[in-house]
C-alpha cells in the first residue's frame, strides 16, 4: 500500500515538474529543450498525455497574447517552437487518428486571392493545437475545397479572403458544401469580413484574428458535431 | 507615360527598418527582441539585394466632374469623397495615375521563409518597403508639380475609403502596367502582390491633401492628416 502511494506521489511530482519545465521551454521559445523534455516525458507518459501538457503550455501563451501581454511576433514564435517540437510526436500519434477527438481541417485562401500570410498563421496555430491541417494554399478553386473535404473526411473547412472582390467566393463554397450535404464546420476569416457577413454567408464561425481562431473553431465544431 | 527603374538606397532601407520595428515590437523580452531585430535586418538586406523596383505613371486631364465621379479618358474614378476634393480645386484639373512594384522575386520572398516568424517579418518589411518607395515617388511628383505651379493631393488607392477595389480597372486602363510586369487578375488584385496603384489630383490649388477633410468618420483607421496626407 505504502509502495503504491509512494509511486503515485512520485508520478505526480514528475507530472508537475514536467508541466513546469515544458511551460518554461514554450514560454522561452526553446525548441531544443522542449524536444528533449518531450522525449523524456514520452518514456513515462502516453503521447496523448504529453500532448495535453504541451497544449496547456500553449494555451497559457495564447491567453497572454489575447490579453496583449504577448505580442504577435512572440506568439508566432511560440507556434513555431511548439510545431517544431510536435514534429517528433506526430509519428507517435497515428493511433489517435481513429479517435473521435481527432479533427482534420482543410484550409485555404479562396480563388483569385494571393494573400496567404493570415492563412499560414492560422494553419500553424491549428497544427500547434494538434489538429491535422490539409493546407490547400492560396487562389484555391471551389472544386478543390469540395474534393479535399471528401478525400480527407475533414470536420472543419477554414476559408480565408483578404479582398472585397474575392470574399464572395466564400459564400459560393459554403453553399456548395451545404448542397452536397457534407457535415462540416465552416470557419471563415479575413480583412474585409465581419461576424455579420460570416453569418450571411452561412459560416459556422468567424475568426476575426489569430487571437480568436481556436475558440471560434472549437465552438463551430461543437455546434456542428454536438 | 513614364516608366522608372528605381534602386533602394541606404536611407530608404533604414527608413523601412525603423518603421517596421514598432509593428513587430516584443515587449520586455530582450532575447526575442534581438531575434526579431536580426530578422528585420536580414529581410531588409535581402530585399535591398533582389528587389527590382519599377514604376509607371502618367497624367491625364479631367474631362468632367460631378458629385460622384471624376472622369478622364481612362474611365471614371467612382468616389464621392474624392470627387468632392476635386470640386474644391481651382484651375485646370488633372489626375496622375501611378503603379509601383517590388517585382515578382521580392514579392515571393516571404513565402520562401521556413518559419512563421520569418514569413511575418519578411511580409511586414516587404509591405513597408513598397510603401516607402511610393512615398518617395509621391515626393518626386509633388516637386515636379511645383515646378509647373501645380498643387497635388496625397495618394488615393482603389479599395480604400469609398472607392471600390474595382477602381483598379481605371488605373490599369490609364497605364500600360505590363511595361513593369504587373498584372491585374479577374478579382482586381495585383500580381505581384507587393505592388501599389494609386491616383493623385493636381490643379493650380487643391483644398486639402486628402478627402478625409470632408469625412465625418473621425475614428477611421485610415484617417490621414489634412495637410500632409500622413496616416
Amino acid at each position: 500500500m505504502m509502495g503504491e502511494q509512494e509511486d503515485s506521489v512520485e508520478k505526480l511530482a514528475f507530472h508537475t515538474q514536467m508541466q513546469r519545465r515544458i511551460r518554461s521551454a514554450v514560454c522561452c521559445h526553446d525548441a531544443e529543450t522542449l524536444r528533449a523534455l518531450l522525449d523524456e516525458c514520452l518514456v513515462e507518459k502516453s503521447p496523448g498525455e504529453v500532448s495535453g501538457i504541451l497544449l496547456d503550455a500553449l494555451e497559457e501563451q495564447r491567453l497572454n497574447f489575447m490579453s496583449s501581454a504577448r505580442s504577435l511576433p512572440e506568439f508566432i514564435l511560440t507556434i513555431d517552437t511548439v510545431n517544431a517540437a510536435l514534429e517528433q510526436m506526430r509519428s507517435l500519434e497515428e493511433p489517435r487518428k481513429n479517435s473521435d477527438a481527432f479533427v482534420r481541417i482543410v484550409i485555404g485562401v479562396v480563388r483569385g486571392d494571393p494573400h496567404d500570410l493570415g492563412k499560414n498563421i492560422i494553419a500553424g496555430l491549428y497544427r500547434a493545437y494538434g489538429f491535422e491541417v490539409i493546407d490547400l494554399g492560396r487562389d484555391v478553386h471551389q472544386e478543390a475545397f469540395s474534393a479535399a473535404l471528401t478525400t480527407y473526411d475533414a470536420k472543419v473547412l477554414a476559408l480565408s479572403a483578404m479582398m472585397s472582390t474575392t470574399m464572395p467566393a466564400m459564400k459560393e463554397i459554403i453553399r456548395e458544401v451545404r448542397i452536397t450535404g457534407s457535415k462540416v464546420a465552416v470557419v471563415i476569416g479575413g480583412a474585409p469580413l465581419d461576424a455579420e457577413i460570416a453569418r450571411a454567408y452561412g459560416a459556422d464561425g468567424y475568426a476575426q484574428s489569430a487571437r480568436h481562431a481556436i475558440e471560434e473553431t472549437r465552438s463551430a465544431i461543437s455546434r456542428v458535431f454536438p | 507615360m513614364t516608366i522608372l527603374d528605381l534602386e533602394l538606397d541606404e536611407d530608404m532601407l533604414l527608413h523601412v527598418e525603423s518603421r517596421v520595428r514598432p509593428s513587430l515590437w516584443t515587449p520586455g523580452d530582450h532575447a526575442r527582441a534581438s531575434q526579431v531585430k536580426g530578422l528585420i535586418k536580414e529581410a531588409v538586406d535581402k530585399i535591398g539585394e533582389i528587389s527590382r523596383i519599377r514604376a509607371v505613371h502618367t497624367i491625364m486631364p479631367v474631362e468632367f466632374l460631378n458629385g460622384r465621379e471624376i472622369h478622364t479618358r481612362a474611365g471614371s474614378i467612382m468616389s464621392r469623397r474624392f470627387a468632392r476634393l476635386a470640386s474644391g480645386s481651382t484651375g485646370e484639373l488633372f489626375v496622375v495615375f501611378l503603379i509601383a512594384t517590388l517585382g515578382q522575386r521580392a514579392s515571393s520572398l516571404a513565402e520562401d521563409q521556413e518559419t512563421l516568424l520569418s514569413r511575418l517579418v519578411f511580409d511586414c518589411v516587404l509591405s513597408e518597403t513598397i510603401e516607402i518607395v511610393v512615398q518617395r515617388l509621391e515626393e518626386a511628383l509633388h516637386r515636379d508639380m511645383a515646378v509647373c505651379s501645380r498643387e497635388m493631393t496625397s495618394r488615393f488607392s482603389p479599395g480604400y475609403c469609398d472607392w471600390p477595389l474595382e477602381g483598379q480597372r481605371v488605373v490599369f486602363s490609364a497605364l500600360d502596367a505590363s511595361s513593369i510586369d504587373v498584372e491585374l487578375n479577374d478579382y482586381c488584385v495585383m500580381v505581384p502582390a507587393k505592388s501599389i496603384s494609386c491616383v493623385f489630383l493636381a490643379a493650380s490649388s487643391v483644398p486639402s491633401a486628402t478627402p478625409c477633410t470632408f469625412c465625418p468618420l473621425e475614428d477611421c483607421a485610415w484617417r490621414r492628416d489634412t495637410h500632409t496626407g500622413e496616416f
